[in-house]
Order: structure tokens, then sequence, then C-alpha cells
């Protein structure tokens, strides 16, 4: 049977494709993933999965990996590991792209596998295709509130487990492929990014590479394309880079969901869910409110009783998972007050649930850091009135590097317990 | 034996395997969910579609620019000019499309518009043809002041 369409080593003929060409975009894929992998770590050690309920992806044996407390210091860690971890990946799309097509006629190569080296070659690719895509895109179109994409599946656990699935894939994929790497560069060096269009010449002609059998003429050089595509990949980060800076920024990056304020005035700075969309009735808000303490005493605090203790003022962020943040002069009660006045001064952790009836997110588990430190405040004002009600009137939980979602909103009830 | 038997050395089979154990730890916990079949499903709409619609569509539309392109023989190749904005547009729909078709929770979550993104996405996309016809227009002048030894066009 003699091979058709794609499968003809023939019709691909772009004279830029060839071993060296996907050796220089490896190394731009290897740092942005290398980014990726990591604050894609801290980011789920920030969230403290061995904290209480915190656990979001079902508990697997990984999370033993991740049993150290997440600081308070610096207050924007948390804000610039997402940042950057948002940031690359959209960085990371073009390049990707680039290298798709650059390797394009190595997934139509013909028989499709040779030895049982080979079928494990194609199934480490496989796997590695599919789950780079799946994180790109999972990532984008959570941070694009496409929240219908989901229904099949829970965002946090998927996209997390599907890294593990990548990075799997990846090192066999390094361990396949770093002798071409290896050999391209040996042979090449950085040369070709020395070579104008009219120095451009192929790759030799190899079926086992990706390089042309039948090259057409270059009509376009090999630099000139790492410089599109290196281009293109800055474009997309400071399309998107405004949300996470903020000021001027902001408007600037033109599809970065949180462009723009939703409001003015003291209040007007971003919302991540409403009042209305959490399902917060405003009248369970009002005077009849109480915050319920529970430590090795209860207490029920009303707001003006709250109001009468010793407020505090800090300038912090809040920094959401999906690479925003907005930084506001929050004022408020110390938390490590609150555990005193419950008498566990010297608790070891803190739940704090929300009047939100539903949702995994309607409750967290604070460790012994930030339960302690001075700038972590059940928040009632913010830049010197009250809290909205979409910002979690009547109090909040503000506390620096915590995730935003941790800081829960309209707080009913926190329980002081022992580590 | 081993390299006649298996395709590669020792080394190659255990490394390889052993990392494929870790993704395919991923993989179970992925699939611990009972829906995460629509993914794989997903995943074989998108390679079928691909390889049926989007592969000879974009290969004749390649092929017709590289023969226009040929017919037109000047020392600048006009073809990466158009390619490269039109791509990145494109590219650019690919990943924000649910922004700019209006998908999305993020009015009814946040109160923020979700208009206007398909308004600036046209009016990148018109701006990176300009860019790209001035790049042309610079490197043709150029072109004219130094004449290159003789090559012409793309194929």
């Amino acid at each position: 049977m003699s091979p058709s369409g794609p499968f003809q080593r023939e019709r691909w003929t772009s004279p830029l494709r060839g071993p060296w060409l996907a050796s220089v975009l490896s190394v731009g894929l290897a740092v942005l993933f290398g980014v990726e992998l990591v604050t894609g770590y801290l980011s789920h050690a920030a969230y403290q999965p061995q904290l209480g309920a915190n656990d979001l992806t079902g508990g697997g044996l990984d999370q033993q990996l991740f049993g150290w407390a997440w600081p308070t210091s610096p207050a924007w860690l948390y804000l610039a590991n997402q940042g950057l971890h948002v940031v690359a990946g959209v960085a990371l799309i073009p390049i990707v792209a680039a290298k798709l097509w650059a390797v394009m006629p190595k997934f139509y190569k013909w028989p499709p596998v040779r030895s049982p080296a080979d079928a494990l070659e194609r199934l480490s690719l496989g796997l590695l295709v599919g789950s780079t895509l799946f994180l790109l895109f999972s990532g984008v179109w959570n941070i694009a509130y496409w929240y219908s994409a989901f229904r099949g599946f829970d965002f946090v656990a998927a996209h997390y487990y599907a890294a593990w699935v990548f990075l799997g894939s990846l090192l066999a994929h390094v361990i396949i492929k770093s002798p071409v790497m290896v050999r391209a560069f040996r042979e090449h060096g950085l040369r070709p990014l020395g070579q104008s269009l009219a120095d451009t010449i192929p790759e030799p002609a190899d079926p086992q590479t990706s390089a042309p059998l039948a090259p057409a003429t270059p009509a376009l050089s090999r630099r000139g394309l790492l410089g599109l595509v290196g281009a293109t990949s800055a474009g997309f980060a400071l399309l998107l880079a405004g949300q996470s800076i903020g000021g001027v920024t902001r408007g600037i990056s033109l599809f970065a969901p949180r462009r723009q304020d939703p409001g003015g005035g003291p209040n007007g700075f971003q919302v991540n869910k409403t009042a209305a969309s959490a399902g917060i009735k405003p009248e369970e808000t009002q005077s009849a409110w109480r915050l319920t303490l529970r430590g090795t005493r209860a207490r029920e605090l009303s707001r003006t009783e709250l109001l009468a203790l010793p407020q505090h003022t800090y300038q912090l962020p809040i920094a959401c998972v999906e690479g925003w943040s907005t930084t506001q002069t929050w004022t408020g009660v110390r938390l490590r007050d609150l555990a005193d006045l419950a008498g566990s001064g010297d608790a070891g952790q803190v739940l704090v649930e929300s009047l939100q009836s539903d949702g995994v997110l309607r409750q967290a588990t604070l460790n012994r850091g930030q339960l302690h430190d001075e700038r972590s405040l059940l928040a009632l004002r913010v830049n010197g009135v009250d809290l909205s009600l979409d910002h979690g009137f009547p109090a909040r939980v503000i506390v620096p590097a915590l995730p935003g979602v941790h800081n829960t909103k309209w707080v009913a009830k926190m329980t002081f317990e022992a580590a | 034996m081993m390299r006649r038997l298996y395709g590669a050395g020792p080394a190659h089979l255990a490394g390889v395997l052993a990392f494929l154990l870790l993704a395919t730890y991923g993989w179970t916990r992925i699939f611990q969910h009972p829906k995460a079949w629509t993914i794989v499903a997903a995943f074989v709409v998108v390679v079928v579609a691909h390889d049926l619609i989007f592969l000879p569509l974009y290969t004749a539309v390649w092929r017709a620019a590289a023969r226009a392109g040929a017919s037109t023989p000047s020392a600048v190749p006009v073809l990466p000019h158009l390619a490269a904005p039109a791509l990145i547009s494109v590219l650019l729909f690919v990943v924000w499309f649910p922004l700019i078709v209006g998908k999305g929770m993020l009015t009814s979550l946040s109160t923020l518009p979700l208009q206007g993104y398909l308004g600036r996405w046209l009016i990148l996309t018109g701006a990176l043809f300009v860019v790209s016809a001035l790049s042309y227009a610079l490197r043709a002048a150029r072109a004219r002041r130094r004449p290159a030894p003789g090559r012409a066009g793309v194929s």
C-alpha cells in the first residue's frame, strides 16, 4: 500500500523545517514550560491542600508534595506567581503552534510505527501534544470565563492532573529527542540565525526527520520566522499582562478579561464573583448578621461590635488564580485578635466559612502564619468606606499573599483549631 | 539483540517506561471523573476535523497563494507579508474566541462588559496587515536600492 495525501513525504515542502528549527523552538518551549511547571506547583501549594477541605483535586498520592506552609511575605508573592503563570501560558501558544508546524510531517510518517521503541515514542508524543493543548486551552478558557466548556469535568482537578500527564510525557520526550537536539546544535550551532533569506538553505533531506525531501524555494529566512514567532509570543503576553500589572497597562491589554474596572469610587475595583452570582441575599447581610467565633469559647459579634474593636489598615492585593490582581487599602480587625476573643490565641489554623450556601470555595482553612500575621484582617472597610455587597459586606478576609478565592467574602463563621 | 527487537537501547526503554508511568498516574486521576471521556472524545473530533477539513483547506490556500506569488516575481517575497498577519489573526481568534464571540460568564459573574473584543480583534487584524505592508514596502525599497543577485519569488 503506498501512502497518499499528507502521508506522502514529498508533499511537505517547506524549506525551513528540520531538526534545527524544531530544536531552537524547543529551547523556547523548555524555558516557558519550566516557568509553567514551577508556578503551577507553587499555585497549587498556595491553596494549602493539606488543610481542612482546601484540596479540590480529590487527594491523590501527589498531595504528599504539598505539606509546607505557604508564606505571607512578600505580600505580592501570589500575585507575581499567578501573573507569571497565566501570561507565560498565553505566550507559549504561538511557540507551540510553530513547533507543531515545524514537526508536522512526522505526525504523518509512513509506516506509522516501525518498532516497539517507535510505538512508545508515538504514545508519549500523543500524550505530550494532547496534554499540552489541553493545559493551554483549558487555562485560557478558564480565564475567559467560558465555563460551559467544562461541563464534562472539573477545571482545577483536570488542569492539575493534566500537568502530571504533561510532565511524564515531556520527560519521556526529552529522553527520546535530546540526541536529535544535541546533533542539530553540534552541526549547525546558532549559524542559521545569522543567515539572510538569500543564504537560507534546507536541512539535509532525511525521511527520518521533518526536513523536506522536495524543498521549495524559501520565502522567509529561519531568523525571520523565529523573529515573527518570538514577536507574536511577546505580543500575546502584552495583550494580557495588564490585568496582572494594573494601572494604565490594564487598558492597553486588549484581550485581558479584566482590562477595565467595573465601576468608579472606593468600591469600583475588580469583583471576582458578585453577591448575586454567589446566591447571597442582601437581607442576610444587614442588621441580623452576626459573626460566629468558635474556639475554646464561642462568641457572636455584630458588625457594630466588630467596628468597636481595634481597627488596622493595610494596603494589600487580591490576586486571582486567573492572573488578574488589584491592590486596595483595607481596614478591619486582625484575625489574631478574633482568635484571642474566642479564647484560642494560640490556634494553629482557622476555618473561615461564608454566608454562601454552596460551592467548594464557600470555605477556606488558613495556616498558622496566615492567622497570626499582623496584616491578616477581617476587613470591614476598603479605601475609607464600608465594603460594598459585591466585595463581601459585612466582612471579608484579607491575608497577604493568599489566593484570591481564599480571601472569603460575606464571612459568617470562623472556627479556630489546633494545627 | 535488544536493538533489533525493541529498536533502541535499554536506557531508552527504562526511561521512557518510567515517565510514561508518571503520565499514566495523572491520566488515571483525571479519569476518576466520570465524564472525563468527553476530553478524549473532543480530541478525536479535533484531530479528525483537522485532517479531513482544515489540512486540505489550508494546504490548498497555501499552494494557491504560493503559485500566485511565483507568477509575480519580485526581489522580496510577498507571501510571508500576507501569511504572517493572517496567521497571527487566526491564532488570536482561536485563543480568545470566547471573548470575541461573547460567550462565557464574564458579565454575569463580575459585571464586566463582554462587548468590544470583536472590534478590537478586527482593528488589531487591520493593524497587523498595515504593519506587514509597511515592512514589505521598506524591504522592497531597500532591495531596489541594492539589487541582490538573482533570487526571485517563492514557489
